[in-house]
């Protein structure tokens, strides 16, 4: 089952700032992360990553360094900053409520 | 090093070339990525390469997209704190205040020193209206504001020195300065606020 674009879309920013919770990391290092979580249910256009990561850095929820990779290119590093937790939580709030209201939703149709 | 990453000069230099360095070298290390990844996987060079591309997508429109999203971001959100309101709110009601002031003196000099009051007003009003529609406009208004506030600051520190100001005019002088200097001090205000918009990694040296 792959997951629509518009819920890709929506849930972007969430699944951003959850993947750069376990430490900095680069764009096409995070879209192997989420295809590897999803099962490759996820599937990002992967040029869709690069204007969430570059808004989410104007909002200052995350913040950039240029390193260097493995091959000795320039490499665009990306980590989550204090601004970001707050965000991060009522995120997970929002997703929970949305997704208990749904759960309910559907149960009582296959009750 | 990657042994199975190619070490020719960047396939992807034509697709590249027409966007921002910053989200230049960004996309070309994701590709280059791509590639590696595609010919570690048994693909040709050259297979790989466009196998990079159509994942990708458009460069062009990338970087097109990410200036948008960088500008999104970098409008204001949300609505004011309280300490912004207050004084936005402050500093409207006092220039007005000042301008009634000096427009009811009798000496033309006064009416000047109003006129310059209104002006500031608008110029804030001018920028505050452009800040809540997130216009990126904004700053130089706010800063326009401070410099027009300066402005006032120094009229009345020099007419402050001649008498008749005192009596004509129910405020005095070094009310009115400060009055001004309040201008001047929430145009900084707000001008900083902008300014202090988080800063985005700088350019990769070339």
């Amino acid at each position: 089952m792959k997951i629509g674009k518009d819920l890709n879309a929506a849930s972007a920013r969430a699944l951003v700032l959850g993947l750069l919770q376990d430490g900095e990391s680069y764009g096409y290092a995070l879209i192997q992360r989420v295809k590897e979580l999803s099962g490759g249910s996820v599937e990002w256009t992967e040029g869709t990553l690069y204007p969430v990561l570059h808004r989410l850095e104007a909002e200052g929820l995350i913040q950039a360094r240029w390193g260097e990779s493995e091959a000795g290119r320039k490499r665009k590093y990306y980590q989550l900053t204090s601004r970001a937790r707050p965000v991060m939580e009522d995120d997970r709030r929002q997703w929970e409520t949305m997704h208990g209201v749904l759960s309910q939703l559907w149960k009582l149709r296959h009750a | 090093m990657n042994p199975s990453e190619p070490m020719k000069p960047n396939p992807f230099a034509s697709e590249l070339s027409a966007l921002p360095p910053e989200v230049a070298a960004e996309l070309e290390d994701h590709l280059m990525e791509s590639l590696a990844a595609g010919m570690r996987s048994g693909m040709t060079e050259e297979a790989a390469r466009h196998a990079a591309l159509r994942s990708l997508g458009l460069p062009v429109e990338i970087g097109r997209e990410c200036t948008q999203a960088v500008a999104a971001g970098m409008a204001p959100r949300g609505g004011w704190g309280w300490g912004l309101k207050l004084v936005a709110a402050g500093w409207l009601a006092l220039e007005a205040l000042f301008a009634t002031r000096a427009c009811q003196a009798s000496d033309p000099t006064h009416g000047s020193i109003g006129s310059l009051g209104i002006l500031t007003c608008a110029c804030l009003a001018s920028g505050v209206a452009l800040r809540c529609w997130g216009a990126r406009a904004a700053w130089p208004l706010t800063a326009g504001s401070w410099g027009m506030g300066a402005a006032a600051v120094l009229a009345l520190v020099s007419t402050g020195l001649q008498r008749w100001l005192q009596g004509c005019m129910a405020l005095s002088p070094a009310l009115l300065a400060a009055v001004a200097l309040f201008g001047v001090i929430s145009g900084v205000f707000l001008a900083a606020d902008r300014l202090q918009s988080p800063r985005r990694a700088a350019s990769p040296a070339h």
